[in-house]
């Protein structure tokens, strides 16, 4: 019995080979080799995670700054803390 | 082509009867020689089959490539049936077929002495851009025939065809060839109401 090939999939083979191809022809003409590109890589993810790792101590996004700012700066005014400045004047007044 | 798959079920019976003559004229158009490898897309359930191998003979070839699963399960059975040994059959979509698919079907890579374009530019979505392609793998010299059912403005029945072929019947099919070929010729068929629309059959050589 005759078979049907599916050149779809022979397509998409293809495809892969040639893309492979590309990529050894660009390591090529880069001159990087497979060890050049995965120390890179390692170096890029190294990289990475510090500079993720820095994000979360200093979260940069205006609402955090926010937020940080109220829980670190003494409180200047309000009348129900017991800390703040304004009362501890008014205990010396009294 | 998943519609194309569901029609496969009952191409034959609903529109094998209705072109045998049109297939005969395709064919002697062709001017088929022995030996001849002919590119046959879309190849549907394989309907043409018989005639070109007649052309071919032993020798030559005949390449079935067509988008449908379905179609091509039947074009299958129709060469198992018959034992044709030079039949070589692909699922492909016009749009993407080159050389090294046809090769890849065929087993090394083929010259195309002809192509046989049945019923198939009023349905590839872009029709242009694929007869184009298939152009581009036909040999110099090859010969080409291109078979379609045409209305500028179609009746209920050509309305009927484009909705269940998922056709455009009001395309001019020949317009990419006659541009393009030598030796050009179009000429109306024997058509009947339930074509939809007249049949036309165009033929040209590649320079
Ligand atoms: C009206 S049928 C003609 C089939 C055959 N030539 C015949 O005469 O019996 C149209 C065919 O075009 C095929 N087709 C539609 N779009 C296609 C595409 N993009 N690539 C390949 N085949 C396609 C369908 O699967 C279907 O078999």
């Amino acid at each position: 019995m005759s078979k049907v090939i599916n050149l779809g999939r022979f397509r998409k083979r293809k495809q892969r080979e040639a893309e492979a191809k590309q990529a050894d022809a660009n390591a090529l003409a880069h001159g990087r080799t497979k060890e050049d590109k995965e120390l890179q890589q390692r170096e890029r993810e190294h990289q990475h995670a510090a500079l993720e790792g820095a994000k979360r101590e200093h979260p940069l996004d205006e609402d955090s700054i926010v937020q940080t700012l109220e829980l670190d700066a003494p409180k200047l005014d309000g009348d129900d803390d017991p800390q703040s400045p304004a009362d501890a004047d008014d205990e010396h007044e009294s | 082509m998943g519609w194309y798959d569901l029609f496969s079920r009952f191409y034959d019976a609903s529109v094998e009867p209705l072109y045998v003559d049109t297939r005969q004229a395709a064919v002697e158009a062709l001017e088929l020689e022995p030996g001849h490898t002919v590119l046959d897309l879309p190849c549907g359930t394989g309907q043409a089959f018989e005639g070109l191998l007649a052309g071919v003979g032993q020798d030559g070839a005949v390449i079935g490539l067509d988008g449908s699963k379905g179609m091509l399960s039947r074009a299958q059975a129709r060469v198992a049936a018959n034992a044709w040994s030079n039949v070589f059959l692909g699922v492909a979509d016009v749009h993407a077929v080159d050389a090294a698919m046809l090769a890849e079907v065929r087993g090394r890579a083929p010259q195309i002495d002809r192509l046989h374009i049945f019923c198939g530019l009023s349905a590839f979505p872009q029709w242009e851009s694929a007869f184009e392609r298939l152009w581009g793998l036909l040999r110099p010299g090859g010969r080409c025939v291109i078979v379609d059912c045409h209305a500028a403005r179609p009746s209920f029945q050509g309305r009927m065809v484009n909705l269940v072929a998922r056709a455009e019947i009001q395309r001019e099919t020949w317009g990419p060839l006659e541009a393009v070929a030598d030796s050009y010729e179009r000429r109306e068929l024997p058509s009947l109401p339930k074509h939809g629309g007249t049949l036309v059959l165009a033929t040209g050589v590649k320079p």
